[in-house]
């Protein structure tokens, strides 16, 4: 687990030390993802920190951690393919050994890099894009020649003024020859020999995004109409050639040629992949990757190809169009409907009470599962179950509105999701359906059970189960609408002669003076519910669907209705909560009187499960933790991000039952306050600034250290547990193999063999060894068993002597095994042929045992 | 392929009313029906218990036998001066016996068309007649309140049964008994005899004439219809009542059980003949026929069902033949060929070994033409695809309603030629004040008339069926007006009610 402080937002002043950390799901996707040379390892730039994902087990087995802000780009040194360089805002380049995880040198440049190239040819030398004092972006290189030291200040050297700070709108052409660089419209070539500029304009359409072509002199163009132009003859005097290849119909994405230069790829919000062949016309298609994709990187070895989806995901694919390996953060929302709206997040943060992890909103139409504890996404389930169709072209109307889930919900032991998905373009019928998911325990998964056409008129406001202590009482669900409705849905039994079923049905229906319903929800018990309706606020029995009691918001302004409505959890399960978008009050149920009020402009309310503190964030971002008790702020926290908190949630602590640490704020002890900002960060607070708690190196390692090393290495751990199998019953049925008297009783006819119950005691007596040479003695004849073995079943030579030694262990294994069986069985053959057995032969064979156990001590 | 294409699914609606079940896809699965006038209101059909399953329909004054296969009338009975009842076969099916409004009970032998034995001494008419389960007796009952039992070998009366206070109108035998038998009178009550005893062994009040009686094979539980319920008694139990069937809404006139005893079927005047499963008697299937129904009968294979008419109509309905596997099998096998199926089905029975690499062929998923031209964004071809007749209506609406998601309605209907816009224009008019499909339908109504509101005049049939549309929509929101008015008198009437009721 990471943690870094961001600073910029550290500026509040609040009376206690808390941080606000970001501790999950942080964007995997915000540059190029890079291969190690060896295509072992994928670097992505994650933050403050650059992620090592191995590519065998998808695992995040290194975190490089040393930057003060934001990375934007990382390299790999090419004179050095255990190094990989990165940039950051911090105004520093770091060296850093990736596979072991360890900073070697930094270079403080002076200024914030906002992209980083390294060339072959120039050793001691890269080059990076900064920001000047005039807030220009230039390109400057930037050497290390001779310097030693671990901190490096080095100088800079303006090299191509105004250019992008985005690393893809800069390319370096075969071997430095020139250096390509977009700006909007222009496209301007440096050849950086003569220092000559050549720039070439496109008034009516703009540049996404240039590389160049690792051998010939050959510029490729992304452009925002989605053609793509290949400029080609840049060293002629001549007009230079352009090709146009035109597929995509929204803005490339991001381009790469192959590390040989015989195709190109490009990449854009299609979600399709587009290979084309250099010089030919042919191109080949990956369609419906999942979402719109921003960038692509090739392996060294052209293999493989790293997709970086806008969703947080990083795919590697094959030259064979194969998905192989998925390197996936926390899914964020990026279709344009929600971001443009307040809340990109509609459902808000929910925690499944099954597996204990948040879900929210993911790709489009899905929910994502995520576990926070060890920042893993596990899955995404397609609620809506339509195919991702990607935006239309900016001048074509009507754009894409999908049909997005806008509630969802889970009952209380995780049995049931209600999920509530809506489209609505304002032109068309609107779509609405109430889907009842029901967990499938042998698939582990949620199933549908139950779809409800248009269960409202109109925007869902809420949607709530009842809480059920104990009682035997079909599940319940709440569903609130603009419509002035809210109307409660039960499980009923739909058993038939065929099948066993049961589905949700609308039980009954409520309304309130036509005023449109806000909010609802259940007290803790479930005896109670709330419904809001403008500034009223009902108290209704969900059983026979009385009203009890109104309260009523007399002194807010007319058109200041109640946004959010909770219930007191634990000791204060008797105070009622009400957020107005000017006013913070609270209710006391036993005597249906106001208890106090605060002025505050509430966005955020949320009630921690395993206790009474409850949180409030402000539309400006003030956080305050008050109990409901009284009207003083347990805990205030100013200004906690820059932008504004759509949800938030207290997640309940990993270990209820370690020891409680005493550093922490009573508020804190049970749960953690997470919450999502409008930039989709997921953002908690912590006690005082975390020093860097790394995730447990130990840990790391000894998780490489399970990773195979080699193909044949893999090929012998697959196939070594299957072999003991097969050979130990074997040895079984043809005696121990080394012993001479077993052969040549075995090869007698058994009709001229003496009677069995005289066999036994030389059988035996040869199988007794005296106890001072038995470890020897056995050890000895083990080793020439084993080597037979080997040489019986074990033609390959090439092994690597670590795993001989393993191989030769587990046959004495085995073959230890089997002897002790032969004795077993011949003792109870004795048994069964002479009918009796002497005392002083049952004494042997106890002394045999033992022995026999001893001899096997000595081996392990 | 990073995700396989999701195939656009079709508008689900609630279903109001039945559900489709199983039984009712199974007992609805016959043929159009064929269709005979007999001489009168058909009383009895009973189906021979032996191939081929001959049936004899009792109507008017005769009995005839009709051939299941070609609906034919084989051999008709006509000794009755006046109308003849309860024409049933013997186990065997080669004798039958027959009541009638004479008082007699005739037993005729089938294959010579003779009367074997004329049972008198009945003094009224006979309504129902059966054999015993042991075949040499004959039960009869009669108007005059008695059940006889006959002697088949001497033509004498064994037993004459009083106890019931009216007419005796149904009787049916336990098959695994012979002494046990049952009746049903208009006394409403059913009673059970015993052939060893004079006295009914148990008396059940049905609370309705009862028309139909009947026992399970074991002889454990029986049932009675009368009136518009069935009811289903425990003989074991002493007579207790297990369920009530109250399906039908006018008489329930007959009962029978399907070949395996798993459902029971009754006909009613209310026209339909219901389905019950016999575990929970849920009614399961319901089939509908044109006139009252007086009596029916399954066939022992369940491939012939034969319903009579109060009005003397006899319909015949024959099961669908289902195209069997050989069949298929053998027509694929046509179509390839012995020796290419010899050639391409080899090493069809291989099995793999452990050391075997096995690879697996992944089979494409079919997709339907319209979500083929979805997937390739071609929006107008997948809409006149899913306009085709061939399509259910939940299936296009789907298909339009993807195309609304997309955002490319608008081009899917633009641009349309006569034959284009006829095709669609034909579908909203079915369809636009549908229920279950107006929501989506109207806005694409209100689209296509937008759009094409210049094209008005130049083709006769699109006008017309403009106009077709026009009057729909028209005598749809006249009907809604009309519900409306409704409503709100009904709510100024609840509500004066309830003003009433509080003061």
């Amino acid at each position: 687990m990471f943690q870094h402080v961001q600073e910029k937002n550290m500026a509040a002043a609040c009376d206690e030390e808390m941080a606000i950390v970001q501790k999950a799901g942080a964007n995997l996707v915000s540059e190029r993802p890079v291969f190690s040379p060896d295509s072992r390892y994928v670097l992505c730039c994650c933050g403050f920190v650059v992620k090592v994902f191995s590519m065998s087990s998808g695992e995040c087995v290194r975190e490089l951690t040393g930057h003060k802000d934001f990375i934007t780009g990382v390299k790999i040194n090419p004179h050095n393919q255990f190094q990989a360089f990165t940039s950051s805002l911090d105004k520093t380049v770091k060296v850093w050994d990736y596979p072991d995880g360890k900073l070697l040198k930094t270079f403080s440049v002076g200024y914030p890099v906002h992209a980083l190239y390294l060339l072959k040819e120039e050793e001691d030398a890269g080059y990076a894009v900064i920001r000047g004092k005039d807030g220009v972006f230039n390109l400057v290189k930037f050497s290390w020649t001779n310097r030693k030291g671990h901190t490096i200040k080095v100088e800079t050297k303006e090299v191509l003024r105004r250019v992008s700070r985005h690393e893809k709108h800069l390319a370096f052409g075969p071997e430095g020859s020139f250096i390509a660089s977009v700006t909007r419209n222009k496209l301007t070539v440096l050849f950086t020999k003569s220092g000559k500029m050549k720039e070439f304009e496109r008034p009516k359409n703009e540049f996404q995004c240039v590389t160049c072509h690792p051998t010939d002199a050959c510029i490729a163009t992304g452009m925002q109409d989605g053609k793509i132009f290949l400029w080609r003859g840049l060293f002629q005097k001549k007009e230079v050639v352009r090709t146009i290849y035109h597929w995509h119909t929204l803005p490339v994405g991001d381009l790469t040629f192959s590390p040989e230069g015989t195709y190109f790829l490009s990449v854009g919000q299609e979600c399709v992949l587009v290979l084309w062949q250099y010089n030919t016309e042919k191109k080949d298609f990956l369609p419906r990757m999942g979402s719109p994709l921003c960038y692509i990187s090739s392996s060294p070895d052209g293999s493989l190809l790293a997709v970086s989806q806008v969703e947080n995901v990083v795919q590697i694919v094959t030259r064979s169009n194969k998905v192989v390996q998925v390197f996936q953060g926390l899914t964020r929302v990026h279709i344009p409907q929600l971001i443009r709206s307040t809340n990109p997040i509609p459902t808000g943060l929910q925690m499944d009470p099954r597996s204990h992890t948040l879900v929210l909103n993911g790709r489009p139409g899905h929910l994502q599962w995520y576990n926070l504890h060890t920042d893993r996404h596990l899955y995404n389930l397609d609620i809506v179950w339509q195919n991702f169709v990607s935006s239309r072209r900016p001048w074509e109307a009507p754009e894409v509105i999908y049909t997005e889930i806008e509630r969802t919900a889970f009952d209380q032991k995780g049995d049931w999701l209600a999920t509530l998905e809506r489209r609505a373009d304002g032109m068309m019928a609107e779509e609405i359906k109430l889907k009842l998911w029901s967990f499938n325990k042998e698939k582990q998964s949620f199933e549908l059970n139950t779809t409800v056409d248009c269960p409202h008129q109109g925007k869902v406001n809420a949607l709530v189960f009842q809480p059920h202590s104990g009682a035997d009482l079909p599940p319940t669900a709440v569903s609130a609408g603009d419509d002035g409705k809210f109307k409660t849905w039960t499980l009923i039994d739909d058993t038939d002669i065929y099948r066993e079923n049961v589905c949700w049905t609308c039980d009954s229906v409520g309304t309130y003076r036509d005023l449109a319903a806000k909010d609802a929800t259940f007290s803790e018990d479930g005896s109670l519910l709330a419904v809001a309706f403008g500034q009223s606020l009902t108290i209704w029995d969900p059983y026979t669907l009385d009203l009890k009691t109104t309260f009523c918001h007399t002194f807010c302004a007319e058109k200041d209705s109640i946004r959010q409505a909770r219930f007191g959890l634990g000791s204060s399960c008797h105070y009622l909560i009400t957020t107005t978008s000017s006013n913070l009050s609270v209710w006391n149920i036993l005597s249906c009187s106001l208890l106090w009020t605060v002025s505050c402009e509430c966005a955020v309310l949320v009630a921690d499960p395993l206790s009474e503190y409850m949180a409030v964030f402000s539309s400006t971002s003030d956080l305050t933790v008050f109990k409901p008790s009284s009207p003083e702020p347990v805990y205030a926290h100013n200004k906690v991000v820059q932008s504004s908190v759509v949800a938030a949630i207290f997640f309940p602590k990993q270990d209820q039952q370690a020891e409680e640490q005493t550093d922490e704020a009573p508020w804190q002890k049970r749960s953690e306050l997470y919450f999502m900002t409008y930039d989709q960060d997921l953002l908690t607070l912590q006690k005082d600034a975390p020093q860097q708690t790394r995730k447990d190196l130990t840990e790391m390692e000894v998780l490489e250290s399970h990773l195979p090393p080699t193909p044949f290495s893999m090929y012998l751990s697959q196939v070594r547990p299957g072999r003991q199998e097969k050979d130990s019953p074997a040895l079984v049925q043809h005696g121990t193999p080394g012993s001479v008297a077993i052969q040549q009783m075995l090869q007698t006819p058994a009709h001229v063999l003496p009677p069995v119950s005289t066999l036994c005691q030389s059988f035996l007596q040869m199988l007794l060894v005296s106890k001072s040479s038995a470890e020897r003695q056995d050890d000895e004849d083990m080793e020439s068993e084993s080597d037979e073995e080997e040489k019986n079943d074990q033609s390959e030579t090439s092994d690597s002597e670590m795993e001989e030694d393993e191989h030769a262990t587990t046959v004495k294994q085995s073959t230890s095994q089997s002897e002790k069986d032969i004795l077993s069985h011949d003792q109870t053959s004795n048994q069964s042929d002479s009918g009796k057995i002497h005392l002083k032969e049952t004494e042997d064979l106890s002394s045999v045992k033992s022995s026999d156990l001893s001899w096997m001590k000595g081996i392990f | 392929m990073a995700a396989s294409f999701k195939q656009t699914a079709a508008l689900s609606t609630p279903r109001v009313g039945r559900k489709q079940t199983p039984d009712a896809a199974y007992w609805n699965n016959f043929e159009f029906p064929v269709t005979v006038k007999e001489y009168g209101a058909v009383s009895c059909v009973d189906f021979s218990p032996v191939e081929p399953y001959s049936f004899a329909v009792t109507a008017s004054d005769r009995v005839q036998i009709y051939n299941s296969r070609t609906n034919k009338v084989e051999k008709v009975l006509t000794r009755f001066k006046e109308a003849a009842r309860s024409g049933r076969f013997r186990s065997d099916g080669e004798l039958l016996v027959a009541g009638g409004d004479e008082g007699l009970v005739r037993v005729f032998h089938l294959d010579t068309k003779t009367s074997l034995r004329t049972f008198t001494g009945h003094t009224r008419s006979v309504h129902a007649a059966c054999f015993s389960s042991d075949k040499v007796h004959v039960l009869s009952a009669s108007d005059d309140k008695t059940t006889r039992l006959w002697d088949l070998a001497t033509g004498e009366a064994v037993q004459t049964l009083t106890g019931h206070q009216d007419y005796v109108r149904s009787l049916a035998v336990c098959k695994s008994s012979a002494d046990m038998w049952i009746t049903g009178g208009y006394d409403h009550t059913v009673r059970m005899w015993d052939s060893r005893t004079q006295e009914s062994a148990m008396t059940v009040d049905h609370e309705h004439p009862v028309e139909a009686v009947l026992m399970f094979p074991h002889g454990n539980m029986f049932l009675s219809a009368g009136g518009n319920c069935v009811k289903v008694w425990d003989a074991l139990g002493g007579g207790r009542l297990l369920a009530t069937c109250t399906n039908h809404h006018k008489t329930v006139t007959s009962l029978a059980f399907n070949s395996t005893c798993s459902r029971l079927l009754s006909a009613s005047l209310d026209r339909h003949v219901k389905v019950y499963d016999v575990g929970t008697y849920q009614c399961v299937a319901s089939l509908t026929y044109p006139s009252p129904i007086l009596s029916f009968g399954v066939s022992p294979s369940e491939d012939v069902m034969a319903v009579g008419c109060a009005d003397g109509m006899l319909s015949i309905q024959r099961r669908k033949q289902e195209e069997s596997s050989t069949k298929q099998a053998l027509r694929q096998r046509k179509r390839r060929g012995a020796t290419s199926r010899r050639f391409y089905g080899r090493g069809g029975d291989y099995r793999p070994v452990v050391a075997d690499y096995s690879v697996t062929h992944k089979q494409k998923e079919q997709l339907k033409k319209f979500d083929k031209h979805l997937k390739t964004f071609s929006s107008t071809k997948a809409l006149d695809e899913a306009l085709k007749p061939c399509y259910p209506a939940e299936v296009t609406v789907g298909v339009i309603q993807e195309l609304i998601r997309r955002g490319s309605i608008k081009e899917a209907l633009a641009g349309r030629d006569d034959k284009g816009l006829e095709l669609l224009l034909t579908f909203l008019c079915r369809w636009t004040c549908e229920e279950k499909y107006c929501r989506v339908l109207l806005d694409v109504t209100t689209l296509v008339v937008d759009m094409y509101a210049a094209v008005v005049g130049q083709s006769g049939k699109v006008d017309r069926l403009l106009q077709k549309l026009l009057r729909s929509v028209q005598r749809e929101t006249s009907h809604q007006e009309q519900l409306l008015n409704t409503l709100g008198s009904l709510e100024t009437l609840l509500a004066t009610a309830q003003g009433t009721n509080t003061s």
